[in-house]
């Protein structure tokens, strides 16, 4: 919700703060945190702070007021209506994790590991496939992570199956990068939903936590989307918003915030009919607000602290000189 | 098929289910089945609404849970390394393993009857009197540890 007070201000504060810290921040003071000055400095922050928040209410309702909003009708318990939904539907869940090169152990090296975990619900057959690449010292762990990710959906685009991604086709952090880097971010997201157009193949990059703030700068304000869709009700989701190939809307299936997802935009055609398998997949998985698929693709997908051991004593370190191997990194 | 997944100076670990008290080869180790541990099955973080049937019709892989099985290694200058194959050791491997000279040793028994389970211990001993079978010692062996299990009863 927008108008966030007392303990919610707390669950969200993780949300809300880095956009508002500098707007309400105060200066230094010369006593002790409790002193009678001190109280009183942090009593007016607080203040301060939820008067902001009002002011940021209203405006998010305003916005909210704009957008359309759909809702889910779930009956006969949400696990059951699951399975209603799901029957004969095959699913693919990708992640990734990596092991940034082990300095400390004299490893020059790191290394990426893809699981694709795919289902045939209401028939049982199941199965999970890998995809590894060991990456030089010099080269970039996560830009690498994410092409063999983008590499895993497009070899499964069958279009047949539902692919899941956990992530975004348009990742934010990377306009930061330098030029290199982010068109292979660009190509490889690109590329992936060329291929599950061409074959149409249903693709959703889902974001649990989204800090986009696409609708927001549409509307000139500078918040979180998510923050924006706090008040959607449970089970809604709003309309299609596209910008060339790639569309994105927010899903609300849990009390949490907003989800962001995005598809390509082929799929607006049957957009209702998509967000009935997604909601049904996020009702399988153990929070109901995160697909099933992509909860055990990260299971899969996980390097445990134990097989991180394995690797260091099987691989075993190489003499290197730490100011050396610095300079590389 | 099962696999080493760690390996410490008396113990492999293999991924997958063993039978304990079962003698084992690894890389160029025997080694004694000495536990089988499972991990607590996923589905209890998705058990719900649905039955057993459906839950394997629709999310089947959370039935499955990751066992490992713990094994002690008979004697000390063997080599097994993680991602060897782990099999049921034949007879010819542990007569060879056991002779020296054509005598039987057992190096291993005073450090297996202080870490493994008397039971574990008495296997061993059984399947090497199944292959050494005038082995007189190995009657008397099988006496002492019937006797620790009667004296740990009292």
């Amino acid at each position: 919700m927008c108008g966030l007070a007392g303990i919610e201000l707390k669950a969200y504060g993780i949300l809300i703060f880095p956009v508002l810290k500098f707007e309400v921040m105060s200066g230094e003071f010369e006593s002790r945190l409790s002193s009678p000055d001190g109280v009183a400095k942090f009593r007016n922050f607080v203040k301060e702070f939820e008067s902001e928040l009002m002011e940021k209410k209203n405006v998010c309702s305003d916005i909210l007021s704009t957008i359309k909003l759909k809702k889910l009708k779930v009956c006969d318990g949400r696990r059951r209506w699951a399975i209603r939904v799901l029957k004969g539907i095959s699913a693919v869940g990708v992640d990734g994790s990596q092991i940034q090169p082990l300095r400390e152990f004299g490893i020059p090296a790191g290394a990426v590991q893809v699981a694709a975990f795919k289902v045939e619900h209401g028939s049982g057959n199941w199965d999970v496939s890998y995809m590894s690449r060991i990456v030089r010292l010099e080269e970039n762990v996560d830009a690498t992570r994410y092409a063999l990710e983008m590499d895993v959906l497009r070899r499964n685009a069958d279009g047949r199956s539902y692919l899941f991604y956990d992530g975004s086709f348009t990742p934010t952090f990377v306009r930061e990068m330098a030029r290199e880097i982010r068109s292979r971010y660009e190509k490889a997201a690109m590329d992936t939903v060329k291929k599950c157009s061409e074959t149409e193949t249903p693709l959703f990059g889902y974001t649990d936590r989204s800090y986009s703030r696409d609708i927001a700068k549409a509307h000139g304000v500078n918040i979180y989307d998510s923050f924006i869709l706090s008040e959607m009700d449970v089970m809604s989701y709003t309309e299609p918003f596209c910008s060339g190939e790639i569309c994105y809307c927010y899903v609300r299936f849990s009390p949490s915030l907003p989800s962001r997802v995005e598809f390509p935009e082929w799929m607006r055609r049957k957009f209702d009919q998509f967000i009935r398998v997604l909601c049904a997949e996020c009702m399988l998985g153990s929070t109901f607000s995160y697909p099933y698929v992509l909860e055990r693709a990260h299971s899969y997908a996980a390097v445990s602290e134990r097989e991180r051991r394995l690797i260091v004593e099987a691989v075993g370190g190489i003499s290197l000189s730490f100011k050396w191997v610095s300079k590389l990194g | 098929m099962c696999r080493v997944i760690r390996v410490s100076d008396r113990y492999l670990e293999v991924d997958g289910k063993l039978k304990i008290g079962e003698i084992v080869k690894a890389g160029n180790c025997l080694a004694v089945v000495v536990s089988v541990n499972g991990e607590v099955p996923e589905y209890l973080k998705y058990a719900g609404e649905l039955n057993r049937e459906e839950i394997e019709r629709y999310m089947p892989d959370i039935l499955e849970s990751r066992v490992t099985s713990k094994c002690f290694i008979l004697g000390g200058d063997c080599i097994s390394d993680i991602g060897d194959e782990v099999r049921v050791a034949d007879d010819e491997e542990i007569r060879e393993y056991h002779l020296k000279d054509g005598e039987l040793r057992i190096p291993y028994f005073y450090q297996m009857l202080k870490s493994c389970d008397t039971d574990v211990a008495k296997s061993v001993m059984k399947r090497l009197k199944s292959i050494f079978k005038n082995e007189e010692i190995l009657d008397a062996l099988l006496r002492e540890i019937d006797y620790m299990i009667m004296n740990g009863m009292r």
